[in-house]
């Protein structure tokens, strides 16, 4: 900051034109400096309109095909789940059945009971965790 | 005074484009939520039922193989009903 600045001088007719043209000049720089957040604003918006329309259409795709998918698998859940109790209960008194349950991540049991599933086999996917259905 | 008037206009319009800007931000924050957990939750819904299927098969052959009363009385629902989980 100079000296003028600091210490204003008696307003004489010259330091309130320059005073003026900096007034002017700074309402140029706001006006043009808030037109420009207006354009980058404006673009923003509607980046955001189109992110949030494509993002509609999408669930719409979706969701008929996910919910039916959900609905069968609770149905069937408790069948799948008493089918593969009854496969691990059979693996205990039948070893040579149990490479198929590892093969699956179930481990072998001593006793029958509920099937644990673990993530061990080499071969194949292990049986994925029981998803967690949605509550309506 | 001109000059007032529009930078009022535009500050109106910032407003207008800020709140705007925010509904539809989060309107594609919760869509996109939600899309992804619907399609986890198929995911992991298919890919659970794809294994207990494939263990079904592999139970089958062995039964084939192995026939014993015990195995054979727990595939019986799946050979008797194909839309069972062995067989969508």
């Amino acid at each position: 900051m100079n000296e003028s600045e600091l210490n204003p001088e008696p307003q004489t007719g010259t330091s309130q034109t320059e005073l003026m043209d900096q007034i002017v000049a700074l309402r140029h720089q706001v006006f043009t400096l808030l037109l420009a957040l207006v354009v980058v604003s404006g673009t923003l918006t509607v980046y955001l309109y189109r992110q949030a329309s494509v993002a509609r259409k999408d669930l719409a795709a979706v969701k008929p095909q996910a919910t039916q998918l959900i609905e069968a698998f609770k149905r069937d859940h408790p069948t799948m789940d008493s089918f593969v109790k009854q496969l691990t209960a059979y693996g205990v008194t039948h070893p040579d059945f149990q490479p198929i349950l590892r093969k699956y991540g179930i481990p072998p049991q001593t006793q029958p009971g509920p099937t644990p599933v673990a993530p061990e086999a080499p071969g194949k996917p292990p049986m994925p965790a029981t998803p967690t259905v949605p509550k309506k | 005074m001109k000059n007032d008037n529009i930078t009022t206009v535009l500050n109106l319009v910032l407003a207008v484009l800020i709140i705007l800007g925010v509904i539809f931000a989060l309107q594609t924050i919760f869509r996109t939520r939600s899309l992804r957990t619907l399609q986890l939750q198929a995911t992991q819904a298919n890919a659970y039922r794809m294994a207990v299927e494939s263990l079904a098969q592999e139970a089958i052959a062995y039964s084939q193989k192995n026939p014993n009363q015990e195995i054979l009385r727990i595939l019986q629902p799946l050979q008797a009903k194909p839309a069972t989980p062995a067989t969508r």
